[in-house]
């Protein structure tokens, strides 16, 4: 009984910490610029200022940034479940000359970040002449070691009687993979898919490499410009900008938990 | 003379350096349910992977129906196979785990439908149609495995083991329904077990196969009567043989065979003995005779641990050494029975040779 | 026209080909390209520029500047991936219990993950902010003076790691649930019943039984902590005075600002050699 309370009071405890920040960075986005600077700190704002939001979505052109933004992380993630799919059907289904070698190469690009490699593949781009271009922010990210690895995982846990059976029907090969493999990986599939959302969505570091014009620019990108304007004047609009950033994922995220901690319970998996 | 629904001529497959499968010579007639036994690992699979098509043929050739099959793709080959886990499609219910392979094969939606229709009514299974696999009992599963497998009607059904995944209890019914099924539908069908009873009370006929050789071939029966070798003799005993070296002796034109828990006689020596003095002699646990009532001095075993079995009691014997089990009816045992006599008349012996294991006599001692 | 056995036999090796295609393109063959670069003097544009041998590295040792982001970055590796790894461990600990309403927690404490790092950079900015900053509000309201959080040098890399345990450790949380709820009860019921008290039983059983999550989960967040850039960019640009400048920070610096892109590539060869180095202690102390 003890323990039991205990427990819940350091987890609430917990949540303060974690939580007040979102509640911070919301009742600031809707605080009128004279409510910011307050001695004691404003828990609600006296006159929501909604159009904050409207100001800062044409403070910057967040409209151009958000589409290009849906539109990278849609290519991306298209790609890299089409290019795993293909790479993990290889690895899992087929007996071939160089099988673990291939396998080992692909895993062990996981320790190798862009963070690491991103001057040579600038290098690579601007020779090509493809900076500032969409496929300058696909290109690298086309192939996913991870997401390779995980469908690997789960079509090799397809039993082979199953391929049997489906030779048997007429369907093999890459129907076999499309009508068999794939549904039966939905979970994997699915969440693989949601943290490849998240990560491309997300990022900041390789579109700052890449990008230098607003015709190409990704959300992130945009909201570190505006915080390279913003600070220590218009907190309000640059949170309400954190937030319509932040939003698509943060939706996902709470439509979707329950498969988000599927991919986290199959990333676990032992060494 | 007719020809024989299925053929293996000569099939042999091999990984690597090991034979799995030497040398395959075997006709299964048409409408035939036909039972290829052996322990695990002996090859039977790959017999039934290569037939459908799943494995390569190393040496030989594989005929349906007179056409070879090597060079055709499994979906070509108008075979269907039940396996040991079923291997239903998880993701798809049971109507379209029935209708994925004739859809795949080109049959409209309309003639899938009613062959769908008609095939789950032969099995009783029109309440499962909308529901998935992992919804399902194990016997549901199984039913709906084989009708996958009818619905293509195809010219050969192949059973993998399709009977050791299921309950003791339910196995018996399911091993009913699948002998009528197929008495119904008069389809070829090559069945292949480990378990001999499986083997006894389905096959028309059968095959003993043991590191990738025939050992035997022919109806249940027969087989279980004269086994071709030690090894097909210990195969088809429960719990297993009693095997014992045996001396003979010609006496008045008969002849005894000596062991270590008594001597048996036969009065027309059989004339594959030949001039052989020593054999290998095998006795299955329910066709030693045996009997509690024992006189002073008449030679017997001391009984080391009796097994109920329901109708059957399992005696464990021993005598200078020698192990012996014997099946005896329960109502025979008297309580607190410590030696028990082995009745020199009406035992079945078979006798092996004591070199390569072939049989060379049958007989019931007199 | 190639005989249908061929054609099956490629079969693999046609579907690897895209996905090897791009790993070479963009992950292996750079490896080799920033040592090339590293011994070259490359211009901003397309040309490699002559062979200089080790100079890069020498002016780069004889830098006190790489030494001092070299300790920073190692610093805030091995302070916020214990701190983050050990509130992890006990949030799972506490989420690992036969309670209602856990699934909350757990939805909640990863919600920071999901975060985009430059939303998280902007709020802390705001939060931490010498003036009208909330921290600091708090800090007064408890009588304790504010603090110069980006301000000052000895703050600011302290701050940064406070960040970036905030936004990790829900992911740590539920890798080590995960853990956690794949031990085997019967062992933990096992030592229940040889009468471990609940303390003995987590260093005894629970921990060392966690060793392969832990590994893990060690492997994944240095891997990521050793790439921290961008609250470093968008928070401090390295400062004040270079006390938050960090290896990836260092070598986009020296390659954007300063366009010594030679020297940019031996700063990434030699974090990437680092981490291989530490991954590889990692790996023999606990995946034995």
């Amino acid at each position: 009984m003890i323990r039991r309370s205990a427990s819940y009071a350091v987890l609430v405890a917990g949540l303060v910490p974690l939580l007040l920040p979102f509640y911070w960075m919301a009742v600031t986005s809707l605080k009128p610029k004279r409510e910011i600077f307050t001695a004691t700190p404003q828990w609600l704002p006296a006159h929501p200022a909604w159009d904050n939001y409207l100001l800062a979505w044409t403070a910057e052109p967040f409209a151009r940034f958000f589409f290009n933004s849906a539109v990278v992380t849609a290519l991306i993630v298209a790609l890299q479940l089409v290019l795993a799919s293909l790479a993990a059907f290889a690895l899992s289904r087929f007996e071939f000359h160089g099988r673990r070698i291939i396998f080992w190469i692909i895993v062990a690009a996981l320790i190798v970040p862009v963070q690491v490699t991103f001057i040579a593949n600038f290098m690579t781009l601007a020779h090509f002449g493809l900076l500032n271009t969409y496929a300058a922010l696909i290109a690298p990210y086309a192939a996913s070691a991870f997401g390779t690895f995980l469908l690997r995982q789960a079509f090799a846990a397809v039993p082979r009687q199953l391929e049997d059976a489906a030779r048997l029907d007429g369907c093999s090969g890459l129907a076999f993979l499309w009508h068999v493999l794939l549904p039966l990986s939905r979970p994997t599939v699915l969440a693989f898919a949601l943290v490849a959302i998240v990560a491309h969505w997300n990022d900041y570091f390789w579109p700052l490499i890449v990008t230098n014009n607003n015709a190409v620019r990704t959300l992130p990108i945009g909201l570190g410009m505006f915080i390279g304007q913003e600070v220590t004047t218009d907190w309000n609009l640059l949170m309400a900008a954190s937030i319509f950033v932040s939003a698509p994922m943060l939706l996902l995220f709470f439509f979707m938990q329950r498969y988000f901690v599927q991919s986290m319970l199959r990333t676990g998996i032992r060494g | 003379m007719t020809i024989p629904a299925l053929r293996f001529a000569g099939v042999g497959k091999s990984y690597g350096a090991t034979k799995i499968l030497d040398d395959l010579n075997l006709e299964i007639a048409e409408g035939e349910f036909f039972v290829l036994l052996g322990p695990s690992g002996c090859g039977k699979t790959t017999v039934l992977r290569m037939t459908a098509g799943l494995q390569p043929v190393d040496r030989g050739e594989i005929y349906l129906r007179d056409n070879p099959l090597s060079g055709v793709p499994p979906e070509r080959r108008n075979i269907a196979m039940v396996f040991q886990d079923y291997a239903l499609y998880p993701h798809m219910t049971v109507y379209h785990n029935m209708a994925f392979g004739l859809r795949r094969h080109g049959h409209g939606r309309a003639e899938a439908d009613a062959r769908i229709r008609k095939t789950a009514a032969l099995l009783g299974i029109q309440p499962l149609l909308e529901r998935r696999p992992h919804e399902l009992s194990g016997g549901q599963q199984q039913r709906v495995a084989l009708g996958r497998a009818i619905v293509r009607d195809p010219a050969l059904y192949l059973m993998d083991e399709p009977l050791s995944n299921l309950d003791a209890q339910v196995r018996a019914g399911v091993r009913t329904e699948i002998k009528e099924l197929q008495r119904r539908l008069g389809v070829t069908t090559l069945y292949v077990t480990h378990d001999q009873i499986e083997a006894l009370t389905l096959a028309d006929r059968m095959a003993v196969l043991n590191e990738g050789r025939i050992q035997q071939v022919g109806p249940p029966l027969d087989v279980y009567r004269a086994p071709a070798n030690e090894f097909v003799a210990s195969f088809l005993a429960t719990p297993k043989l009693n095997l014992f070296d045996g001396t003979i002796e010609r006496v008045d034109g008969a002849v005894l065979v000596r062991t270590a828990i008594g001597t048996f006689r036969s009065p027309n020596p059989p004339s594959a003995l030949g001039g052989r003095t020593a054999v290998r002699v095998g006795l299955r646990p329910e066709e030693i005779k045996v009997s509690f009532a024992l006189r002073e001095g008449e030679p017997s075993l001391a009984i080391r641990l009796l097994e109920p079995l329901g109708s059957q009691v399992l005696a464990i014997a021993e005598r200078d050494g020698a192990d012996v089990t014997i099946s005896v009816p329960a109502d025979a045992v008297p309580e607190k029975a410590e030696r028990l006599g082995v009745v020199p008349a009406g035992c079945v012996v078979h006798l092996f040779d004591r070199d390569d294991g072939v049989a060379v006599a049958h007989f019931r001692s007199a | 026209m190639m005989p249908p056995r061929v054609m099956a036999a490629a079969r693999p090796y046609l579907y690897l080909t895209p996905t090897l295609a791009v790993l070479a393109a963009f992950t292996y063959f750079p490896i080799a390209r920033l040592a090339e670069m590293s011994l070259r003097a490359p211009s901003v544009g397309t040309s490699l520029g002559p062979w200089i041998g080790l100079s890069a590295y020498a002016k780069l040792f004889a830098n006190p500047l790489f030494w001092r982001v070299l300790g920073q970055t190692i610093l805030f590796v091995f302070a916020s991936v214990p701190i983050a790894m050990a509130l992890a461990l006990g949030l799972a600990l506490l989420l690992d219990q036969p309670l209602r309403g856990l699934s909350v927690f757990r939805v909640l404490y990863y919600t920071p993950v999901v975060m985009p790092t430059v939303a998280v950079a902007a709020l802390a900015l705001w939060m931490f902010n010498a003036n009208g900053g909330i921290v600091d509000y708090f800090l007064r309201s408890l009588g304790i003076a504010p603090v110069p959080w980006l301000v000052e040098s000895k703050w600011a890399l302290p701050t940064l790691i406070l960040i970036a345990v905030w936004k990790n450790v829900g992911y740590y949380m539920i890798i080590y649930l995960a853990g956690l709820q794949s031990l085997p009860r019967a062992v933990l019921d096992a030592a229940r019943l040889d009468g471990a008290r609940p303390i003995m039983r987590f260093f005894t059983i629970t921990l060392p039984l966690l060793r392969p999550t832990t590994f893990f989960i060690t492997v994944v967040a240095l891997i990521g902590s050793f790439q921290v850039f961008d609250f470093v960019n968008l928070m401090t640009q390295g400062g004040p005075s270079n006390a938050t400048n960090v290896l990836v920070y260092f070598a986009y610096q020296n390659g954007f600002e300063y366009l010594q892109l030679g020297m940019a590539a031996a700063i990434s060869l030699i974090m990437f050699a680092l981490v291989l180095g530490i991954l590889g202690l990692v790996a023999g102390a606990l995946n034995r």
